[in-house]
C-alpha cells in the first residue's frame, strides 16, 4: 500500500486490544472537556490538548480556514516554547496540510517525508513521521482540522485512532457551533450594550468632547477593535479610523456594517460637539458684549469722569512737584483707559480725534495760506461720502497739500480756487489758479515742483486715476486730480 | 489758570459752545476746561432733546455731543442739527472709538469724533480748530476754513 492508508484498509489493521474500553472512557472523557467550554479558544485549544492525549501522540494542532481557504489560525500542542518561537511563522496550509484542506476527508501517512505532497520541513522543525488529519465539519462547512504527528512508540496511528480522531472531531465540531453561538451572543450583547452607552452618551447633557470620547471608547467594545480615533482625510473631512492589531482576523461584512452605522453615531456626536461649541462661542461673544456695553456706560465713563475731576483739581495745586506727580498720575489713568477701549472694542489703534473729510481739506487750505498769503476759496460737493477706512481721501488731501504749496512756490497768484467732487464712483480734485502758468516740462523733471508733479501722477497711477495740469485760457493753471472710489491698495 | 500757548499767526477765534453731557461730573469738568481757555460755554446739558432746545436757543459755534445720551444717540441729535443748524459744528464725544461710532458721527455731519479722555486737550483741540461749515448742497459737508491753532499749542498749566 505504499504510504497511503487511506482509510480502506479499515479490517486489516483493526485490532481490538484490552485497552479498548480505556480508549473509549478517554473518547467520553475528550468530549466532555471539550464541550465544557464556552468561548471558541477555549474549545480549540481543549481539542488540540484532548486528541493528543486520545491518541498517544507527540504533537497535535488544529488549523482554522479563512475565508482565503488557507489557515487563518493555528493551535499547536507538543512544541516547547523555544522552539515554537524559533519557527516563527505558523502554518499557511500548503504541503501536507494543503491536502487536507483540498480534499477533506481523514488522512493517515506513515511517514510525512515520504509524500509527495511534502515540501519538507523548515530549518528548526523537530522531525516528525507518523501522521493523521481529520477535517472539522461544522453546519456541511469545513471549519478546520485537526493534525496529528509522532504516535508515541514510534509506529503509525492505525484505524483505531482515526476512528477515535473523526467521533472527537465530530464532538468537537458540535463544541465549536456552540461556542461560535456563545461568542455571538456574548459580542452581540457587548454590541447592544456599546449602541446603547453611545446613545445615552449622544442624548446626555455632558460636555460635547467628554461624549465624543465616550462614544469613540464605545467603538471599540462594539465592533471588537483594538484602536479607534478620529482622523482628517486629504480633504479635511473628518474620519473615524477602526482597527484591529496585525495579525487578528479582518472585519466581516456584518462588522463594517456596524462600523458603518458608528460612523454615522460619530457624525452626529461631532455635529453635536460643533454645534454646542457654536452656541458656546455665539453665547461667550453674547456675554462679551453685555460687559463691553457695561464697561462702555458705566466704567469708562465714570474713570474719565473722575480722571477729568482729578485733572481740574491741578489749579489748586501750587506746588511745581505736586504738579509733575499729578501729570505722571493723569498719564496712568489715560493709559488705563485706552488699554480698557482697546481691550472692549478690539482697537488696533485709538485715536484722540478724527476729522471729517471737508474739516481736514479745510485745515490743509489752511496751512497753505500762511505761504500763499491770501486763504483759497473751497467748494465742495458731496453726493456720497467715502467709506470710513478707505485710503482714497488720504491720497486726495497729499495731494491738495502738494497741488497749493505748488502753487505758493512757483505760481505767483492771487487767488486760488479748490473743488472738491465726492460721487458714488469717483472722487475729484481741481485746484485752479491766476498765476503764472504750468512749469516747462523741461524745468518739471529738474525742479522739486516737478517732483511734486511726478508724485501726484503717481499716486493717480496707484489708485488706477487720472492726472493732468493745463493752462488756463485767462492765465495760470488748473489741476485736475481723480481717482476711483473703492481705490486701489495703499 | 494760565492761558494757553497759542500759535501768535493763528488768530483763536471766539468760539461759543453747547455741552450735551449725561455725566454730571463729566459735564462739570468739560465746562471748566473750556472757559479755562476761553471759551464761551453758553449751555451744559444732559439729553437729545434739552441738547437740542439749547443749541437752537443760544445759537453756539459748536456742540459738543455725547455718544450716549439717557433719551437717545449723539448721532440722531448731531442728524437733525446738521438739518435744521447746519451752521453749527458738531463734535461727538465718543468713549468707544470704533470705525462704527466714527462713520455713524461723520455721516450724521459731525466735523469731528473725539475720543473721550482724562486730558481735555484733544477736545479742545477739536472745537478750537473745528473749520466753519456753510451752507450747500452737502449740507454738514459744506465747508470753509478759519485760522486754525496746531494742537501742541493748546496747553492747559495742570496736565
Amino acid at each position: 500500500m505504499g504510504w497511503s492508508c487511506r482509510t480502506t484498509d479499515r479490517t486489516t489493521d483493526w485490532t481490538p486490544g484490552l485497552d479498548a474500553g480505556r480508549r473509549l472512557r478517554g473518547l467520553v472523557a475528550a468530549n466532555l472537556a471539550v464541550t465544557a467550554n464556552l468561548t471558541l479558544r477555549e474549545v480549540l485549544s481543549q481539542i488540540v490538548e484532548s486528541a493528543r492525549d486520545l491518541l498517544d501522540s507527540t504533537y497535535a494542532a488544529l488549523g482554522v480556514l479563512g475565508d482565503d481557504g488557507r489557515l487563518a489560525q493555528f493551535l499547536h500542542a507538543g512544541l516547547d516554547g523555544d522552539t515554537a518561537a524559533l519557527l516563527g511563522e505558523l502554518p499557511r496550509g500548503h504541503g501536507i496540510l494543503g491536502l487536507l484542506i483540498d480534499d477533506p476527508r481523514p488522512l493517515r501517512l506513515h511517514d510525512l517525508g515520504e509524500h509527495p505532497a511534502s515540501r519538507g520541513f523548515p530549518a528548526d522543525h523537530p522531525p516528525m513521521r507518523s501522521f493523521i488529519g481529520v477535517p472539522i465539519r461544522v453546519r456541511d462547512e469545513v471549519f478546520g482540522n485537526i493534525y496529528l504527528t509522532d504516535k508515541r512508540g514510534g509506529g503509525p496511528f492505525t484505524a483505531e485512532d482515526e476512528d477515535l480522531l473523526v467521533a472527537l472531531a465530530a464532538n468537537a465540531a458540535v463544541a465549536v457551533d456552540h461556542a461560535r453561538l456563545h461568542d455571538e451572543t456574548t459580542r452581540a450583547r457587548r454590541r447592544e450594550q456599546a449602541s446603547t452607552r453611545i446613545t445615552t452618551a449622544l442624548l446626555s447633557e455632558a460636555a460635547s468632547d467628554e461624549v465624543l470620547r465616550m462614544v469613540l471608547a464605545e467603538g471599540r467594545l462594539l465592533v471588537d477593535a483594538d484602536d479607534v480615533h478620529l482622523d482628517r482625510d486629504a480633504d479635511g473631512g473628518d474620519v473615524v479610523v477602526v482597527r484591529r492589531h496585525p495579525g487578528r482576523a479582518p472585519f466581516d461584512a456584518h462588522e463594517q456594517e456596524t462600523i458603518d452605522r458608528f460612523s454615522e453615531q460619530v457624525a452626529l456626536a461631532l455635529g453635536r460637539a460643533r454645534a454646542r461649541d457654536d452656541r458656546e462661542r455665539v453665547r461667550l461673544v453674547a456675554e462679551h458684549h453685555r460687559i463691553a456695553r457695561d464697561m462702555h456706560d458705566h466704567v469708562i465713563g465714570r474713570l474719565v469722569g473722575a480722571g477729568m475731576a482729578v485733572h481740574g483739581l491741578g489749579r489748586f495745586i501750587t506746588d511745581p512737584d505736586g504738579h509733575r506727580r499729578l501729570a505722571a498720575h493723569l498719564d496712568d489713568l489715560d493709559a488705563a483707559v485706552r488699554d480698557l477701549r482697546t481691550l472692549i472694542y478690539g482697537l488696533d489703534e485709538d485715536p484722540a480725534v478724527v476729522w471729517s473729510l471737508p474739516a481736514r481739506v479745510a485745515q490743509v487750505v489752511e496751512e497753505a495760506a500762511a505761504h500763499l498769503g491770501f486763504t483759497p476759496r473751497v467748494t465742495f460737493d458731496v453726493t456720497v461720502k467715502p467709506p470710513v477706512g478707505s485710503t482714497v481721501p488720504e491720497h486726495l488731501l497729499g495731494v491738495l497739500r502738494e497741488a497749493l504749496a505748488n502753487v505758493a512756490r512757483h505760481a505767483c497768484a492771487q487767488g486760488v480756487e479748490v473743488g472738491v467732487t465726492c460721487g458714488a464712483d469717483r472722487v475729484d480734485l481741481t485746484v485752479a489758479d491766476d498765476g503764472t502758468g504750468p512749469p516747462q516740462q523741461r524745468r518739471a523733471t529738474t525742479t522739486s515742483g516737478g517732483h511734486g508733479l511726478t508724485n501726484m501722477a503717481e499716486r493717480a497711477a496707484a489708485l488706477g486715476g487720472a492726472f493732468s495740469l493745463c493752462r488756463n485760457a485767462s492765465g495760470g493753471a488748473t489741476l485736475h486730480w481723480t481717482a476711483p472710489m473703492d481705490g486701489g491698495p495703499g | 489758570m494760565q492761558t494757553p500757548r497759542v500759535d501768535p499767526r493763528a488768530v483763536v477765534p471766539a468760539r461759543s459752545v453747547v455741552v450735551v453731557e449725561d455725566d454730571a461730573l463729566v459735564r462739570e469738568q468739560l465746562v471748566a476746561a473750556m472757559r479755562a481757555v476761553g471759551i464761551d460755554v453758553r449751555a451744559a446739558v444732559s439729553g437729545v432733546v434739552r441738547g437740542y432746545d439749547a443749541v437752537v436757543g443760544t445759537d453756539p459755534d459748536v456742540v459738543v455731543l455725547d455718544d450716549r445720551l439717557p433719551d437717545g444717540l449723539g448721532v440722531d441729535l448731531c442728524r437733525r442739527l446738521a438739518a435744521d443748524r447746519p451752521d453749527v459744528r458738531v463734535v461727538v464725544h465718543t468713549s468707544a472709538m470704533t470705525t462704527t461710532e466714527q462713520r455713524a458721527a461723520l455721516d450724521a455731519g459731525a466735523v469731528a469724533v473725539v475720543s473721550k479722555n482724562v486730558r481735555p486737550d484733544a477736545l479742545l483741540h477739536a472745537v478750537l480748530c473745528s473749520p466753519r461749515q456753510f451752507p450747500g448742497r452737502a449740507g454738514a459737508w459744506k465747508i470753509t476754513p478759519v485760522r486754525s491753532v496746531h494742537p501742541s499749542d493748546v496747553r492747559t498749566k495742570q496736565a
